[in-house]
């Protein structure tokens, strides 16, 4: 009886597929509830395409198994867990199988169901769940900028090292190379998909090669929602956060910075040049008329920044039936970021269906559309356009406002750039312009044919776009005039950027999945990807528009700029993926993959020639054993899961400029009045892909029921012909072009670590921890090595170091006295040869290399400073449960690294009238004072402030990124599931001694970048209320 | 079976398609709008042709300043100040480096390139129907003035580096074997006559036609290329060959009807308190600019910056050196017959300047170079005047001292030739009495008298004395007249064309006609006597190849 009514359950096994009975036995057991300790009802055990559900006991049974199989266990509100069998005698009897109560894997290569959160981007999620793969980087604090991220090191030098973005399984290119109209701005093509969207994401490591080459970086695998069977779900997501002003260092007073100007005008030697036309700073005369002008207390950053606030709404709608199932789902985000004007808008809608047309054909149709508004200015150490930084660097005695001109009354008409020649926030803020618009439209479509039981056919077809417009204009008023170099003064500016490209993607591939006699698991894919991109962009530039409400472009602007692109790239791949695997235990893969592309050159080397054009080819296989299947194992009750894997395999990076290999003319201007032709590049018949060769290995375990999970990951990748400039032959009249060149290698481990700590009815206790590190090494460079400028610092690229090592000068504190300074009788050497000793005061620069140490400091005197490449990063979850409460705690750290911070190494300079960090109270002023800061110089002709290990900090920091409460309301009404109501509070504290505002940051996404501040807008504490109401 | 068959086949099917679906090599070419394959290129018609051209003349300005810092800075006129760079200070103490920021190696490669790119494709069989209804090859003239361009590249190479690859295939891969040699003056210039003789008309008359492009911007075309007859003139004159470069200069001068113009800068009394002048308004004289690199202040690319270089107040590169402003302060300014005082008015007025600024504290006076205040935004390879004082230069070589000397006083026009005490007849005539063609300028054919009877006296414009032929100024007597000749020429070209970018070129190509570098090394040295042993080394002129890596 009980048997016939165990078949019945057996009520899902597909109307696909027809069922293969061969074998004899049958499999019993028990599904528990870690928490509860009690059986769990309707979890969904499946093997292959068998399928049973669980009795109200936890009990299932299932019939007719042979070999070895793995069965899965999945139900909502649950994580998923599979279990190797042993079919081998007529009847088993298994160990109970817990699942966890919470739907909640901290840490792991796969993070499902983003739901009830403030982050705008997916870059978030993966930085915070997915760290043990993924090391990620947030660009600033800007909403929706991004994060930089790199899987196991920095598999490139010079071209781009963030990994391949597949969506859906349509490859996306993020255009990484972009540049933006605005200072400090980076077009975040992530933000194209909104979070709550997203049904999964998987980290791809060592099988990259089946991306050819474009898996040298990782691959990171998004898919979003689909349609579900049998019910109707609509989600209602609601949120509104504010967003705290940043906490930045502060600056001198007015009357400290008083003091500072006056120390610089009159007590340098230089001060003469700082002197013109602001006398009217120092008049202490109430009745003179810049009296008033020079004498109020302005906080300038009260003038900028204000308190974000983000509103945010999603529905979603997912149903469907046993033929046709729908998502639908629509998101509008609008908000104000942190400075003033500066607000973020997005509109995101996608619909998708999967139809089951006949038994043997489905259909998935895909339509998305996102539009991107923002409103913009200038971020990072911009002195003129800045309004953040201009705001650090403005004087507080001055007023936003003008005076009247015998200055006795504050008018509201916007003050001009004041006597010190620095430009007035207020004016940036309200009268400079940004608009900024990012759009993606794309439609899918995914049909998939069941040729027969084991062949399948599946495709994929892809069309989208991108475009972005961008519009920028600096005024004139309030504004200081910069002296463009080689050019005049702009007085004001307008750029504008238009960026369009659209792609196609077409994926074909045939498979065959069999399983003999239970025991040979055979999965073989051939297909073939095709991706088509045409891109275009046009940028121009001018200046001086001569009136403020003119702030078009026009060509009767001066300095005119225009540039523009229109290219178009194609790629093709074939590949081959077959996995093979012997009583489920012994699983061995192998990939290759062969790609052509127009951006290799015409006979790229190590490339094979077929079909009309040149292949690269990306091969790669692993294996695996579960050791746990093995006999010796099966019954050790205290370990879940042993699995040991080791993979081999090449990928590449395309990373090339489109038309880099090509001999082209390009065209350029004549006046103004022409366009002629020359030739902009020579040929590169052997231009290629970077190759990235990787070894891994790991271990996966599992204890305790599942409470205690470790994961220990190593690898070794080797990347060679890295592409680099290389200096072109003198006699072409070309300056450089694009070869293959150097290699490097990272070597490094993963550690994870999760743990269910309290698991009970009541109340449950989850943690989990990673541990990242790894180690780069520039491995050769047969040109030799070469210095990168990054901001007023150099970055040197040397075989032996690692990528982006800073290469500056030494010091050695300042020196406390004039004996001091002659004992060291150090020099630089002025414009006019001549020199001039370091004082009292100034830095003690070393001369650590011996055979430069002739007493003058110059630039033989660099040596490496310090390297950014931290030691250690990694994430720490917690998850606390108590009744219908949820309580997560998010964390994540870095160890060593070493940051270039910028900024304050222009708001410690004191070389200049702008404002100053309150560090700069310390500097160094008499004989005999002891002070790390040396003293104040107009113009500092000593390079006091030049690229030094003053301005390297270590970047080690603690991070509690959120915490967030949430608390499920126990309803069950007809009409309504679920409602949730969650706070959550992001950035909520750093731990570091980093002296900037973020010690996380990154300037641009290049690898030769990293570790720079380049003062951008930190993370700033968020608190988002918000509600989720499940229909 | 039929079911079997399906079930096997299609999977293959697929695959087939697979393979053959995608015709792999036409969908991995691509193309793009934005820039032309150099294969693809044929240049068989004037639009492209003039493209090409002006690409060309494009990458003529990205060499336009460096051309007149090279040229000027390591001659005597020029001298480096405080605010110039180690960069700037090395090349005025001949000892650049490889690394210096002014080398013009690279940049007059790439024209070199590009000229090569232009000859290797264009089609000058191309013909189309010109204004008098004839078949005309038209794109010949862009192959010519290609090649000329070419030429002055490679001379400019010579000049500044003594040194170049003589190549003509268009280099357009990075792996491309190219197949030059190094050549140096003596050897390659003879090539490039021989390139060039081709191509201008053998009669003197007729002149050579250069691409006509209309007015671009602020000139007409044919100001913006090089006469082929004036290179020639120059490379012969470097080679001391005198007699063809005296034909070649001529021939352009006569083709052209070129005459010296009376612009002058004068004392208007003879207590010397007021000057007048309208020299400088010879700058934008159309028949007097042969030759410019036309740049544009709009345009990033195509800016020049020696204006801000030279005369940025107290942020000037270069100042005249005391020799420099020795020349023009030393010369005698003749009113009348019987007044005369100190200094050629061409200097202060058109030339260089004093303005007082405040440094340190204190106000100081410094002299710095205007001229380019007047030449807006061009920088000048030929003008008239330049053609006539080389031409000078040759015939001086050729014996006919009084002639040449009497292009400074006394103008070249038949009404002064004709005084035998200015010029001896038999300078200008041969063994048969008859005028020798290159030196008629009207003495013999009256129909040359009509182009050149306006012919001024180029020393006159900055020293005085309307009539042309004032006393102060001779050829003295007891001295070789042809060192003495060629002494006042040289210096005539720095009060003439100072500071355009002629000066190391013209010591040079004197220094070769004495067959010593002892001239050169004691000319330059006048401005840095510690430059005299350094620069008796030949070697040292030169700046090193500009760069140490391939080739």
């Amino acid at each position: 009886m009980m048997k016939k009514y165990l078949f019945a359950i057996i009520l899902s096994v597909s109307s696909l597929q027809t069922m293969e009975l061969f074998g004899q036995s049958v499999v019993e057991g028990r599904v528990v509830d870690i928490a509860t300790g009690k059986g769990i009802v309707g979890v969904s055990v499946q093997t292959g395409s068998l399928q049973v559900y669980t009795d109200t006991l936890g009990n299932y049974c299932i019939p007719n198994l042979s070999g070895v199989v793995e069965l899965d266990f999945n139900s909502e509100g649950y994580c998923s867990r599979s279990l190797l069998v042993h079919v081998d005698s007529d009847s088993i009897s298994l160990n109970d199988v817990y699942l966890s109560s919470i739907a909640f894997s901290p840490i792991s290569a796969q993070y499902q169901a983003y739901t009830n959160t403030p982050s705008l981007s997916v870059d978030d999620a993966i930085a915070e769940y997915l760290a043990h793969d993924v090391r990620s980087i947030r660009r600033s604090g800007q909403l929706g900028m991004g994060n930089n991220m790199f899987i196991r090191g920095l598999n490139s030098l010079n071209t781009n090292a963030n990994p391949l973005i597949v969506l859906d399984g349509v490859v996306l290119d993020e255009l990484h190379g972009e540049s933006s109209v605005f200072s400090g701005f980076y077009t975040n093509r992530l933000l194209d998909i909104d979070p709550l969207d997203i049904d999964r994401v998987e980290v791809m490591k060592d099988a990259t090669s089946l991306y050819g080459s474009k898996g040298a970086n990782g691959v990171i695998l998004i898919y979003t929602k689909r349609g579900i069977k049998d019910r109707t779900r609509i989600t209602l997501n609601a949120s509104l956060s504010t967003k705290q002003r940043p906490h930045l260092p502060k600056v001198l007073d007015g009357s400290e910075f008083r003091r500072y100007i006056s120390e610089i005008y009159q007590g340098s030697e230089n001060g003469n040049a700082a002197a013109g036309g602001f006398e009217g700073v120092f008049s202490e005369n109430p009745a003179d008329p810049l009296y008033s002008v020079s004498h109020n207390a302005t906080d300038w950053s009260d003038e900028v920044y204000r308190v974000g606030l983000l509103q945010r709404y999603s529905l979603g709608v997912q149903g469907g039936d046993d033929v046709a199932r729908y998502n639908v789902s629509v998101g509008y985000t609008f908000g104000d970021d942190n400075v003033r004007n500066v607000d973020f808008s997005r509109i995101n809608t996608r619909v998708n269906a999967d139809i089951n047309l006949t038994k043997w054909f489905e259909l998935g149709a895909e339509v998305y559309f996102t539009r991107v508004e923002r409103e913009l200015r200038d971020d990072g150490v911009n002195p003129f356009t800045s309004p953040s930084y201009v705001a650090r660097i403005k004087s507080p005695f001055f007023s936003p406002f003008s005076y009247t001109d015998d200055g006795s009354m504050l008018t509201n008409n916007i003050a001009d750039v004041d006597a010190l020649g620095v430009s007035n926030p207020r004016a940036l803020i309200e009268n400079a312009m940004g608009g900024y618009k990012q759009y993606r439209f794309g439609i899918n479509a995914t049909p998939t044919f069941h040729i027969t039981k084991d062949w399948t056919v599946r495709g994929q077809f892809s069309y989208y776009q991108d475009k972005t417009n961008e519009h920028y204009f600096s005024p004139m008023l309030g504004v200081t005039p910069q002296k463009l170099e080689n050019l005049g003064t702009s007085r004001n500016k307008v750029s504008v950027q238009d960026i369009s490209k659209s792609s196609i993607y077409g994926d074909v591939n045939v498979g065959y999945h069999h399983l003999f006699k239970g025991i040979h698991d055979i999965d073989i894919h051939l297909g073939q990807r095709i991706y088509s991109n045409s891109y275009k962009s046009t940028y121009g530039e001018g200046h001086n528009t001569g009136d403020d409400q003119i702030y078009n472009l026009s060509t009767n602007l001066d300095y005119l700029r225009t540039d523009g692109t229109d290219v178009h790239w194609n790629s093709t791949s074939l590949y081959l993926q077959a996995n093979y695997a012997l009583y489920r235990r012994y699983a061995m893969w192998a990939i290759v993959a062969a790609d052509a592309s127009s951006r290799f050159g015409a006979k790229a080397s190590g490339a094979v020639s077929a079909l009309g054009t040149q292949w690269a080819i990306f091969p790669s296989a692993g294996l695996s054993w579960d050791a746990k299947g093995e006999k010796f194992l099966r019954d050790v009750s205290w370990l879940d899961a042993l699995k040991v894997k080791t993979s081999w395999g090449m990928s590449g990076n395309d990373a090339i400029d489109a038309i880099a290999s090509w001999g082209y003319l390009s065209p350029i201007n004549y006046a103004g009045v022409a366009t002629g032709h020359i030739i902009g590049n020579l040929r590169n018949d052997k231009l290629k892909w970077e190759t990235t060769k990787k070894w891994s290995a790991g271990i996966e375990m599992a204890f305790l029921q599942d409470r205690l999970g470790i994961n220990f990951d190593i690898y070794h990748h080797q990347t060679e012909n890295l592409l680099n400039y290389r200096n072109a032959d003198l006699l072409s009249g070309q300056s450089y072009y694009l070869t293959n060149a150097g290699s490097l290698k990272n070597f490094g481990y993963e550690v994870q670590i999760n743990g269910k700590l309290v698991a009970r009815p009541k109340f449950s206790w989850h943690m989990g921890l990673s541990l990242n590190h790894y180690k780069n090494e520039i491995t050769s460079l047969p040109e030799g090595e070469f210095i990168t400028n990054v901001l007023d610092g150099y970055v040197l690229s040397r075989q032996g170091e690692a990528a982006g090592v800073f290469y500056g000068y030494k010091t050695a504190g300042v020196f406390t006295t004039t004996a001091e300074a002659a004992a060291a009788n150090l020099k630089v050497r002025n414009a006019d040869t001549s020199l001039r000793t370091f004082a009292a005061g100034d830095v003690h620069f070393l001369e650590p290399n011996a055979e430069y140490a002739d007493g003058i400091i110059d630039e033989n005197d660099r040596t490496i400073i310090g390297d950014p490449n931290p030691d250690l990063t990694g994430a720490l979850l917690s998850r606390w449960t108590w009744r219908h409460w949820e309580l997560d705690v998010h964390c994540s750290f870095q160890l060593g690294g070493d940051m270039y911070n910028y900024q304050r190494s222009q708001l410690e300079s004191m070389s200049s009238l702008h404002n100053q960090s309150r560090n700069v109270l310390n500097r160094w002023r008499g004989e005999g004072q002891l002070t790390d800061v040396p003293r104040a110089t107009y113009g500092d002709p000593m390079g006091n402030a030049r690229f030094s290990d003053r301005w390297i900090e270590d970047a080690s920091y603690f991070k509690i990124r959120q915490v967030r409460l949430a608390y499920n309301l126990p309803i069950n009404k007809p009409f309504i599931e679920g409602l949730s109501l969650w706070a959550s509070v992001d950035n909520v504290f750093t731990f570091t001694r980093y002296l900037g505002a973020d010690p996380e940051c990154y300037y641009g996404n290049s690898v030769l970048t990293q570790g720079v501040d380049f003062g951008l807008m930190p993370s700033c504490r968020s608190f988002t209320f918000g509600l989720k109401l499940n229909l | 079976m039929k079911h079997i068959i399906f079930k096997h086949s299609i999977p293959f099917v697929v695959l087939s398609w697979l393979l053959i679906s995608v015709s792999c090599d036409d969908f991995i070419e691509v193309d793009s709008n934005s820039v032309i394959p150099v294969e693809d290129y044929k240049i068989d018609n004037p639009a492209t042709a003039r493209n090409t051209m002006f690409g060309i003349l494009a990458q003529l300005q990205r060499v336009a300043d460096k051309y007149v810092v090279v040229g000027e800075l390591r001659g005597d006129l020029l001298t480096t100040t405080e605010n110039s760079t180690q960069d700037l200070r090395d090349i005025a103490d001949f000892c650049a480096d490889s690394l210096n920021a002014y080398h013009l190696e690279s940049e007059l490669y790439a024209i070199i390139n590009s000229c090569n790119y232009l000859l290797s494709r264009i089609d000058t069989n191309v013909t189309i129907t010109n204004n008098q209804g004839e078949r005309e090859k038209v794109l010949k003239y862009e192959m010519s003035q290609a090649k000329a361009i070419r030429a002055w590249c490679y001379l400019q190479l010579l000049l500044d580096y003594g040194v170049a690859t003589y190549y003509t295939e268009p280099i357009i891969a990075v792996d491309q074997p190219v197949d030059g040699v190094e050549r140096h003056l003596n050897t390659l210039v003879p090539i490039l006559i021989a390139d060039l003789l081709p191509l201008v008309p053998s009669d003197p008359e007729i002149a050579e036609s250069l691409p006509d492009y209309g007015t671009v911007d602020r000139y007409p075309s044919k100001q913006l290329f090089i006469p082929v007859r004036v290179l020639l003139g120059d490379l012969y004159l470097y080679m001391n060959e005198y007699e063809q470069a005296a034909q070649m200069y001529y021939a352009h001068l006569l083709s052209n009807s070129l005459t010296v113009l009376p612009r002058r800068n004068v004392w208007t009394d003879n207590t010397f308190t007021k000057e007048s002048g309208n020299w400088t308004s010879l700058f934008s004289e159309m028949s007097e600019m042969q030759t410019v690199i036309q740049c544009s202040a709009d345009y990033i690319e195509s800016q020049s910056h020696l204006m801000d270089m030279f005369d940025n107040k107290k942020d000037y590169l270069f100042a005249p050196s005391a020799v420099g402003l020795n020349t023009w302060e030393s010369q005698t300014y003749a009113y009348g017959t019987t007044v005369s005082t100190q200094g050629d008015l061409r200097g202060p007025y058109g030339t260089y300047g004093y303005v007082t600024i405040n440094k340190d504290g204190s106000d100081t006076e410094i002299a710095t170079v205007t001229k380019y205040k007047n030449l807006e935004q061009i920088v000048v390879l030929y003008r008239t005047s330049t053609v006539y004082l080389r031409y000078a230069e040759a015939i001086n070589r050729l014996g006919k001292h009084n002639m040449a000397f009497a292009l400074l006083k006394y103008g070249l026009n038949r009404e002064k030739l004709l005084v035998p005490s200015y010029v001896p007849p038999t300078e200008y005539m041969d063994d048969s009495g008859n005028i020798i063609s290159y030196l008629d300028f009207g003495q013999g054919n009256l129909n040359y008298d009509r182009i050149f009877s306006s012919n001024a006296a180029m020393h006159s414009r900055g020293c005085g004395e309307r009539i042309s032929d004032f006393r102060s100024f001779a050829i003295e007597s007891g001295m070789d007249s042809l060192l003495y000749v060629e002494n006042l020429l040289l210096t005539e070209m720095a009060l003439e064309t100072g500071y355009e970018g002629n000066r190391f070129g013209d010591i040079m190509r004197i220094g070769l006609h004495r067959g010593t570098p002892d001239f050169v090394a004691t000319t330059i040295a006048r401005r840095n006597p510690s430059l005299e042993t350094l620069l008796q080394d030949e070697q040292k002129w030169y700046l090193p190849r500009s760069y140490s890596g391939k080739r």
